[in-house]
């Protein structure tokens, strides 16, 4: 496959689109704005057309074909296509991502969602000021996971008894979060701390359930 | 998992995290620090209803597999 310059490439410029909004929230510009609500409003639309974009380019990434843009990745494509042809026992990846990889770092994303809000907000997420926000957190992680098996199991890439078993530890992880709500509605932090810490290691199992379970 | 599976779940990930987020800008700017029972109740309920979507999912898949003779 031929090379193309960087700007006929679709990934690239919606990751383009992408960084350009976060840097215009990092740079507080729409703090400018002499309404609170409107700043707000800004920020927020910035932020919907950052992570519309990113979605884009992973689509796009998954979906178009992928030229490459630069002369090394000409290369690396090359011998990517020479070994393929003639596997070897390890084999080099030439720059593409691994899966298992891939799976370790969302089995490190969902706890830390959950329990590490504070520490992304460089990313753009507000971070959690107290239990109250982390919880918040930790069930938005376990609807994620949700939506992330039923999309699956939908295009058939997980399997019913598989699907069966992510229903079951995702209810023992919901269980543990709203014990430990209640035991914050109560006052009794430590207990709402324990629970929360189970529940988002139920959730962190569960990926690396979903990992070794070889979705694809 | 697969790298299409992987990024699906990165990606639901983020969008869930920004809805918090969201919510939490709304909480500062306001001068709250704690969710109101509304604010649970529709974090809670968009959880009830991926876990409905899930489960309708697998109910349909096993009624769709052909009954063994």
């Amino acid at each position: 496959m031929d090379k193309i310059p960087w700007y006929q490439s679709t990934t690239l410029r919606a990751l383009l689109v992408a960084l350009v909004s976060q840097l215009i929230v990092w740079t507080g510009v729409a703090e400018q704005l002499p309404d609170g609500a409107a700043t707000l409003a800004v920020d927020a639309l910035l932020q919907v057309v950052a992570i519309a974009a990113t979605a884009y380019a992973a689509w796009a990434r998954a979906n178009r074909a992928n030229p490459p843009i630069t002369e090394r990745a000409m290369k690396r494509q090359a011998e990517a296509m020479v070994e393929q042809s003639h596997p070897t026992a390890n084999p080099n990846q030439s720059g593409f991502v691994r899966a298992s990889m891939l799976g370790i770092l969302l089995a490190l994303a969902v706890p830390s969602v959950a329990l590490l809000a504070g520490a992304c907000a460089p990313i753009g997420v507000q971070p959690a000021k107290n239990f109250d926000q982390q919880l918040a957190y930790a069930y938005s992680s376990h609807t994620a996971v949700l939506d992330s098996a039923a999309n699956a199991l939908e295009a058939g890439s997980l399997t019913v008894e598989d699907a069966e078993a992510v229903l079951a530890m995702a209810d023992q992880s919901r269980v543990l979060l709203d014990s430990a709500r209640l035991a914050a509605g109560a006052g009794d932090v430590t207990t709402a701390e324990g629970r929360l810490a189970l529940a988002t290691n139920v959730l962190q199992q569960l990926v690396a359930y979903l990992n070794a379970r070889g979705v694809k | 998992m697969s790298v299409t599976a992987a990024l699906e779940l990165l990606l639901a990930l983020l969008a869930r995290t920004q809805e918090i987020s969201m919510l939490i800008a709304r909480l500062n700017a306001e001068g709250r620090t704690q969710l109101t029972d509304a604010e649970w109740t529709v974090i809670v309920a968009a959880d009830d209803l991926a876990r409905a979507r899930l489960q309708a999912l697998i109910e349909a898949k096993k009624a769709a597999k052909p009954s063994a003779p």
